[in-house]
């Protein structure tokens, strides 16, 4: 949180991160938010996922990859990534962006329908150089098909590994 | 008996002018749940949510707990 106090009107906004573990059924977290306004009491913001192995074969909603990894590249330039969605049911899904760190990426969808047997690109680009510090930040779809669902597709930068000092030569023919 | 009524009125009119210059924070969030969906093993997401202060004085003391 980047604020603990604020003026009438003003607002902060409140980052929670949610770390899955081993596929599961449906899993709820939640915090309890605090302050001097007496009138509303506790607090609570909950958040749900339904953490799925991968891959995850129960969905005809095919994608790849299921982590978005930024590299970043000699002369610290980040590319655009893709992440390729294919239908391999039968009915055809619309799907929606509804979630992402707008202040980092741009991101978009190629289309919004995707039929049977076709494929959809999600491209994610950062819009300025990313933290050199280990980034995971994250993008939700809401997806319509016979049902109605979401898929969160995690974003990471890893902290580029440091350099190992260059190994001690002896020429022990001196 | 007319002095008693104005001096009456004049101190009702005090009383409700300090109520509301007193004001009172309220708390207002984007929304108090989130549902991520589908998510992978063995990784992390977030989202933001907005706490933003819609009441009549300054907002204090905002701190978060997980239990």
């Amino acid at each position: 949180m980047k604020k603990t106090e604020l003026a009438i009107g003003d607002s902060t906004e409140l980052e929670i991160s949610y770390s899955s573990r081993a596929a599961m059924t449906q899993e709820t977290k939640h915090v309890e938010v605090s302050s001097n306004d007496t009138t509303s009491g506790y607090n609570r913001l909950e958040i749900t996922a339904d953490v799925k192995s991968k891959p995850d074969t129960l969905l005809l909603l095919k994608y790849s990859p299921y982590t978005i990894e930024f590299i970043e590249e000699k002369g610290g330039a980040i590319k655009e990534k893709k992440v390729e969605f294919k239908n391999s049911g039968e009915k055809e899904y619309k799907l929606k962006i509804i979630d992402y760190p707008k202040e980092l990426f741009e991101v978009k969808l190629s289309q919004d329908i995707l039929k049977p047997g076709k494929v959809l690109e999600l491209k994610v680009k950062p819009l300025k150089k990313l933290s050199p510090d280990t980034l995971k930040n994250s993008v939700t779809l809401q997806v319509k098909g016979k049902k109605e669902f979401r898929i969160t597709i995690p974003i990471k930068k890893e902290k580029p590994p440091e350099k190992s000092p260059p190994p001690i030569k002896w020429d022990w023919r001196k | 008996m007319r002095i008693k009524g104005l001096f009456l009125a004049a101190t009702l009119v005090f009383i409700s002018c300090s109520i509301s210059q007193a004001g009172i924070p309220k708390i207002e969030f984007s929304e108090r749940t989130w549902d991520f969906g589908r998510v992978p093993q063995n990784c992390t997401v977030s989202h933001i949510f907005w706490i933003k202060n819609v009441g009549t004085d300054t907002l204090k003391e905002i701190s978060v707990k997980t239990p």
